[in-house]
């Protein structure tokens, strides 16, 4: 075994900041929705706003990051090996199987996680973000957009791509269990550091 | 330590300060570069009263009449007469339309129709002596002074007639007092105007609920504009005339065309009828008001609810009239309310509320009207009138009504609603007849009767705009944005809170909740199969 | 016969002339009962014994029934100051009630739209 720093400070900074700021956008969103009453509607918008653009702020700082360190190289998909992934999940792990893939500080995200989080980057997180800016300066771009695009229209869509959303963040979460241990990803996360057999 | 990745978090995290202090602070972006509200400008009626009228010889006559009276007033004030007869409060009709006005064939559900002059009661408030005919009583207006002119006039000059000691001394005495009114005169205060526009439907509060006599004196509670405590404003600071002729709605025709949309700041000879005229249209210091106002007219959140101090009338039902009690015309009065009757034999039975939610609608200043000779369709609804407006159409907003429905009288075979004689000898509220009713009252509107009749339901809707309370009174964002909030029922806009598609909402909830399932199913069956394994 | 016919419109005329005549003291002069009435209301003001300078009751505060029987027992409690009533004379009485009898709440005066 051996001790390996996975994730740098930023990577942990980066991922607790937008994992809060995804959970509370959920929360305060759907309140706004009118799911339930948490916050109050008024400051549920306030904080969903602030919240939203400060995602923004991050997301910007995330992707310069991401292209300085060429750390996004880890999220060219692969087909190799991506059916073993996806078999080990459905089947293997209940047989106590080995992971198929290995994971090493260049090899962070299996194939499977390299497609959801490339698809993640790619389809959800932009249009939501537009989404979320026309909602939020609807009155002024008014004059610009398609007759078609009323601010329903935005809303109901905002909404749907909120409900993707949490429902990438139950499977999310739910994976973290299935490292070497339960805890083994969440302590990863916390940490950086993780304990990789060594390479064969 | 990844020295690198510290700086890079360091600056991310005050970035996202900055953008949170940003949006904080964008509050008060426009304050500091707009004007709230247009300078105010003099008051006019203090100019005016510089006047004395006590001294002019004219004014002092024993006038025999009151035609009499008013060409005395018309010897100075020359040009006054011809402006008068071009304006509404002299024709009691539409300018667009000659069909519409309460000389018309105007119809409400209140006291239903005017009859043309025919009924008596209704044309109190006309503001000629005795309605079209002859000359225009100045004095309903103008005297700060309010009395009944014509009843001192004729009983001074019956009096004098008469001739003996305690007559002529009784005539004198009121002679005294008429001089007194005619020569108490200046531009019109609240309570020439309220006169007959607090009374509207018969009576204090019946008929706008956002117009009645708790406005003379008001609290800034109630009404900023109007309150002594607030700005103080006389009627014309909004309805701002011109030659006599009055800004304001007019049946169909908006209280202002959207050429005349615009502010004292960009023109200070510019209408004041609209609110923008002095709050320009981006009055608040938060900018999402700003964009609620471009969809919402001000009165929306600013009028909270209607009739805050004297309950108004909701609902009239004209087919329980003409109940008598030993034979006699009876009125049962509502104990807790300003002079309010439950029933009435001659009008039948009310019903009336304080602090009204108003109905919400699209408006763009346009009302659709029916008149008597309109066809009713049965088992569709009877809009007496209705406010127009085009969801998101360039001059249309949101905006409150008054909502009113009456059970009121139709010509089962001609189908149009019945106008009633009610005042009068002959009218319904002496003789308690609905056939000689319905006959003169159809009469004097040119219009047939069959001479069958029956009731039927009609809602009508009123303008809100007055009693604007202090902005903290304003609607809060939940009286909207919450499920079945105020604006419910409006069509055609989204109300986040309220609007959302069932469909969509039901699919995500079902989606996470499955997506929970799947994920617990299959921890389960890990857990399971590892304690096999082990066991 | 031609005597008979004379004697009786002789007659039908005397007691008709004596009954308008009768009549008319009964009725009293309205319009002077109006302002007798509404003065005694401002005076009652002006001494301070009442609050409004309007009477107290209008015309139509009663039906003409119960005007009468007011009158007939000359029962003035309800007024605002039922003392100078009782110095009122039985012309100025007629008077008002005359005047309050003429716009009694049952009578064929116009109701107005109220």
């Amino acid at each position: 075994m051996q001790r390996v720093l996975m994730y740098t400070r930023f990577e942990r900074f980066w991922h607790w900041a937008q994992a809060f700021a995804i959970i509370l956008l959920t929360i305060t969103g759907f309140e706004v929705r009118g799911f339930f009453s948490l916050f109050g509607f008024d400051q549920a918008v306030r904080i969903h706003e602030i919240t939203g653009i400060s995602m923004i702020v991050l997301i910007v700082f995330a992707i310069f990051w991401h292209f300085t360190t060429g750390e996004w190289k880890q999220y060219v998909p692969t087909h190799k090996k991506l059916i073993d992934q996806v078999l080990y999940y459905m089947i293997g792990i209940f047989k106590g199987d080995k992971h198929p893939t290995h994971k090493d500080r260049n090899t962070k995200l299996n194939p499977l996680q390299r497609l959801v989080y490339l698809a993640l980057k790619l389809t959800l997180f932009p249009p939501q973000i537009v989404l979320g800016l026309l909602y939020m300066f609807y009155y002024d771009l008014r004059p610009m957009l398609p007759e078609f695009l009323t601010l329903e229209v935005i809303a109901n869509l905002h909404v749907l791509f909120a409900f993707i959303f949490a429902h990438f963040l139950v499977i999310h979460v739910y994976m973290t269990t299935t490292g070497e241990t339960i805890t083994t990803n969440v302590k990863a996360m916390i940490t950086g550091y993780e304990d990789l057999e060594e390479h064969s | 330590m990844n020295f690198k990745s510290i700086k890079t978090a360091i600056t991310c995290l005050s970035l996202m300060a900055v953008a949170v202090v940003s949006m904080a602070s964008e509050h008060d972006e426009h304050s500091s570069h707009e004007a709230k509200y247009a300078p105010a400008t003099k008051k006019h009626s203090k100019i005016l009263a510089k006047v004395d009228h006590s001294q002019f010889k004219i004014l002092k006559q024993k006038f025999k009449s009151g035609d009499e009276l008013t060409k005395a007033c018309l010897t100075c004030h020359t040009n006054v007469n011809d402006d008068m007869h071009k304006s509404m409060h002299w024709t009691w009709q539409s300018k667009t339309n000659p069909d519409l006005g309460k000389d018309s064939l105007t119809i409400n559900n209140y006291c239903i129709s005017a009859g043309s002059g025919t009924d008596k009661a209704c044309y109190d408030c006309h503001i000629g002596w005795d309605g079209k005919n002859g000359e225009i009583n100045c004095l309903k207006c103008h005297s700060q002074t309010l009395m009944n002119w014509q009843e001192a006039i004729d009983d001074a000059t019956a009096m004098e007639e008469e001739g003996d000691e305690e007559s002529l001394e009784m005539a004198a005495e009121v002679r005294e007092e008429l001089h007194d009114s005619v020569v108490n005169i200046g531009a019109p205060n609240i309570e020439n105007c309220g006169d007959c526009h607090f009374n509207g439907g018969g009576g204090d509060a019946t008929k706008h609920g956002d117009l009645d006599t708790s406005l003379i004196n008001v609290s800034k509670e109630v009404d900023v504009h109007m309150s002594p405590d607030g700005q103080d404003f006389t009627c014309q600071r909004c309805h701002t005339t011109v030659d006599h002729q009055i800004a304001g709605r007019k049946y169909n025709d908006p209280a202002s065309l959207p050429k005349d949309h615009k502010s004292l700041i960009e023109d200070d000879h510019a209408s004041k009828i609209n609110c923008i005229s002095c709050h320009s249209e981006r009055p608040h210091d938060i900018k999402r008001l700003d964009d609620h106002a471009k969809t919402i007219a001000c009165q929306t959140c600013h009028i909270p609810s209607l009739a805050p101090i004297y309950a108004t009338n909701t609902k009239w039902d004209w087919s329980t009239a003409g109940k008598m009690k030993d034979g006699k015309p009876y009125k049962e009065y509502i104990k807790g309310l300003h002079h309010k009757a439950g029933y009435k034999s001659i009008k039948g039975t009310f019903t009336w509320k304080k602090d009204v939610i108003p109905d919400y609608m699209w408006y763009d200043g346009r009302f659709s009207n029916m008149t008597a000779k309109d066809k009713i369709v049965p088992g569709q609804p009877i809009y007496i009138n209705r406010p127009l407006g085009t969801p998101h159409g360039k001059n249309s907003k949101i905006a409150p009504f008054k909502h009113h429905r009456t059970n009121q009288p139709y010509d089962t075979v001609n189908m149009t609603l019945l106008a009633p004689l009610l005042s009068t000898p002959e009218g319904y509220w002496t003789k308690f007849d609905w056939q000689k009713a319905f006959t003169l009252g159809q009469k004097s509107i040119g219009l047939p009767y069959s001479g069958k009749f029956d009731f039927t339901w009609t809602d009508s809707w009123y303008p809100t705009t007055h009693m604007v309370r202090p902005a903290d009174q304003a609607l809060s964002c939940i009286d909207c944005h919450a499920k079945d909030g105020r604006l419910t029922n409006v069509s055609d806009v989204y109300i986040p809170g309220d609007h959302g598609n069932k469909y969509l909402d039901i699919f995500g909830i079902l989606l996470v909740l499955a997506t929970i399932l799947g994920v617990a199913l299959h921890g389960l069956m890990r857990f399971i199969m590892s304690k096999k394994r082990k066991g | 016969m031609k005597k008979i016919v004379t004697i009786l419109s002789l007659l039908v005329f005397v007691v008709s002339t004596m009954a308008s005549v009768f009549a008319m003291e009964n009725t009293g002069n309205y319009r002077k009962g109006k302002y007798k009435y509404r003065g005694m209301a401002k005076a009652a003001f002006k001494a301070g014994k009442s609050e409004s300078k309007k009477p107290n009751l209008d015309p139509s505060s009663k039906t003409r029934a119960q005007w009468e029987r007011l009158f007939d027992k000359k029962d003035f409690s309800e007024f605002s100051c039922p003392e100078d009533w009782k110095k009122l004379d039985e012309k100025d009485l007629l008077n008002i009630y005359a005047y309050l009898y003429k716009y009694a709440a049952d009578s064929p005066t116009p109701a107005k739209c109220k």
